[in-house]
């Protein structure tokens, strides 16, 4: 994707484009400005100063713009120098009135630069040189002379003066309001760079989040057909084993036989929680009446017999309703069993009394579950990692590494929340909130 | 330091500048210095014209002091064309050059675009108690001197209340009362005679 430029740079751009096409311009008109001279000069042999007056003016204010060529200096130089082309004019027309237009034609020309101070110099030459002049004779100075037009009063003087500002002042406020304008619009074009520059970013997430989530999806199906198919010979492989138990085998082929055993059940879960993964992953979440007493007693009673090595853990089971209670009840039953299953496994063998608590209360919002036990616990560290996928307390941790996952998972496909709290030694307790999905 | 140069580079370059607009016209707005030698002419002096210049004896006769080399008479040309053409009947015009080049009455009576006597005679001048161009001395009938002065208090020629000249020609015809002419019409103004010298 092309980066755009920067607010900064395109005003830069501008801002030279402005002074590059100005400075063209005023090229020309300044030329112009000289070659009329020369014209005016014919009518009374005004050769000096057309020449003398209009190349000392050229002069000036091309020796500033190569003298300072970063600076703007040049351009007020210009200024004063469409003053003095006025003067030239004005003396070369033998006082021809309308010859004071040039000065507002130069003001006009200014305009073009977008710079309202520009006017300035020109204005200041105008006004300071007819204020003196005009001042010298109204207090009857007799050794200079301005103007001797016997209507030239002060107050006409005023007029005069008040209306060449007005024409400065206007100049100078178009030439402002070009340059807001310009910045406007500079500021509207970055706008719109951006927004097509996040458009396209935006287009480009969406499209690489649909490849992301078909990839995702593909790789479901495929993990699910694969541990689906790896079930069957599972299956096979456990009658197998059942079949040579029967046959009286030798105390050393039962305990191969056992060992034997153990792995493929241990590979059989391991497959099953892909399985219950996948599933969570893979289906929508489908909505039904949960009857928790039933549900919960279902899930003891598989997992009763859950390791012939564990001792028998008590399942103590409150459940609080009265309230219906909607959710996924296949997703529900993967989370309750996970967790009831790991207090099983992760018994404290120095208590006496192994128990796993499971209370249920249901109110109209959700159902808050809490399942507690006093089993081994997981210590501080451990805690904010037991959720990872794969991740697995000690290496002497039997098990997949995956049962929480599954189980975070699943409840955040619920729109649920999970809460672990747990001291090593003295037991474990996960707090579940799952939104009622009734209505 | 190259932003001090420029400055002063710049203020080189407009003291050139107004020392041309100083030589070419603010000089002018001061009276001509009066020079060395100078004999003033009273009014009414006869002013004998035989042999200088071709003109009528029996008309007054208008004499104009010109330098082609003087800003101020050639933008006086326009005017001292409409006096010519408003009064040629009852005067005789005459252009008198105060110029060391060498000018001939070909080319001041084409800068003119008039047919009017020129005299190169710098005599003249001194005769008539001019030292400056331009000026206008009027003759009456008798060729005695009835105004030397500006033709307009200003060089633009654009005061109608100072047309000097024309006013002096117009009382001279009794059309209106001889004036009071002022300083800014009897002092003259413009440029010094050639190889004159300042008092």
């Amino acid at each position: 994707m092309s980066t755009q430029p920067s607010y900064q740079s395109m005003n830069d751009a501008y801002t030279a484009q402005v002074r590059h096409k100005s400075d063209r311009l005023m090229n020309y008109f300044l030329v112009s400005f000289f070659l009329v001279g020369l014209l005016l000069a014919i009518f009374y042999d005004t050769w000096l100063i057309a020449i003398g007056i209009g190349s000392l003016s050229l002069l000036a204010y091309y020796s500033v713009k190569l003298l300072l060529p970063g600076s703007d200096t040049y351009q007020y130089v210009a200024s004063l120098v469409y003053g003095i082309f006025m003067a030239q004019f004005i003396y070369q027309m033998h006082g021809l009135f309308e010859m004071h237009f040039i000065a507002f034609i130069g003001s006009a020309i200014l305009i073009t630069y977008q710079n309202w101070k520009l006017q300035i110099p020109l204005a200041l030459l105008v006004i300071v040189h007819h204020a003196t002049f005009g001042y010298l004779q109204y207090i009857g100075y007799e050794k200079i002379y301005f103007t001797q037009l016997d209507y030239m009063t002060l107050q006409t003087f005023t007029i005069h003066g008040i209306l060449a500002t007005v024409v400065f002042f206007i100049c100078g406020l178009w030439a402002w309001q070009m340059k807001r304008l310009s910045m406007r619009l500079i500021e509207q074009t970055y706008e719109m760079g951006r927004f097509q520059q996040e458009q396209l970013q935006r287009k480009f997430l969406l499209r690489s989040n649909q490849d992301l989530k078909k990839t995702n999806k593909e790789l479901d199906s495929f993990v699910y057909s694969v541990s689906h198919d790896l079930r069957a010979p599972l299956s096979s492989m456990l009658g197998i084993v059942g079949l040579c138990e029967m046959g009286n085998p030798g105390a050393f082929m039962q305990k191969n036989i056992s060992l034997l055993k153990s792995s493929i059940k241990k590979l059989d879960g391991f497959i099953m929680d892909i399985l219950d993964y996948s599933r969570n992953s893979r289906l929508d979440v489908n909505r039904q009446e949960i009857h928790f007493n039933d549900l919960l007693a279902d899930i003891s009673n598989n997992l009763k017999f859950m390791g012939s090595d564990l001792r028998n853990v008590d399942i103590r089971i409150s459940v609080r309703n009265g309230i219906a209670f909607h959710s996924d009840q296949s997703r529900l039953s993967i989370i309750l069993n996970n967790l009831i299953s790991n207090s099983i496994r992760y018994q404290n063998p120095e208590v006496t009394d192994p128990f796993v608590e499971i209370c249920v209360e249901v109110s109209e919002s959700a159902a808050d579950i809490l399942i507690r036990d006093n089993g081994i616990g997981i210590d501080k560290e451990n805690q904010e990692k037991v959720f990872n996928m794969f991740y697995r307390v000690s290496t002497k941790s039997i098990g997949s590494g995956l049962g929480l996952y599954i189980v975070k998972e699943t409840v955040e496909k619920l729109n649920g929340a999970i809460q672990l709290e747990s001291q090593p030694g003295k037991g474990t307790e996960f707090k579940i909130r799952l939104p009622n999905l009734a209505g | 330091m190259k932003k001090t140069l420029t400055i002063v580079w710049l203020l080189a370059i407009f003291s050139g500048i107004a020392v041309i607009f100083w030589y070419t016209d603010w000089k002018y707005s001061l009276p001509t210095p009066v020079p060395d030698q100078y004999h003033p002419v009273a009014t009414g002096t006869r002013i004998d014209l035989a042999g200088k210049l071709p003109v009528a004896g029996d008309k007054p006769v208008l004499l104009h002091f010109f330098n082609p080399d003087c800003p101020c008479s050639r933008f006086n040309i326009p005017f001292f064309k409409s006096l010519v053409r408003k009064y040629n009947d009852k005067i005789s015009f005459a252009i008198v050059v105060l110029n060391n080049n060498t000018y001939t009455a070909k080319e001041i009576q084409n800068k003119f675009d008039l047919d009017v006597p020129i005299s190169f005679d710098s005599t003249l001048a001194a005769a008539c108690g001019v030292y400056s161009t331009p000026q206008a001395v009027l003759l009456d009938a008798d060729h005695r001197l009835y105004y030397r002065g500006n033709y307009n208090k200003s060089r633009y020629c654009a005061d109608s209340r100072s047309n000097y000249a024309q006013m002096a020609i117009d009382s001279l015809f009794g059309n209106i009362p001889r004036p009071v002419f002022a300083t800014y019409a009897l002092k003259a103004y413009g440029c010094q005679l050639p190889g004159c010298t300042q008092k």
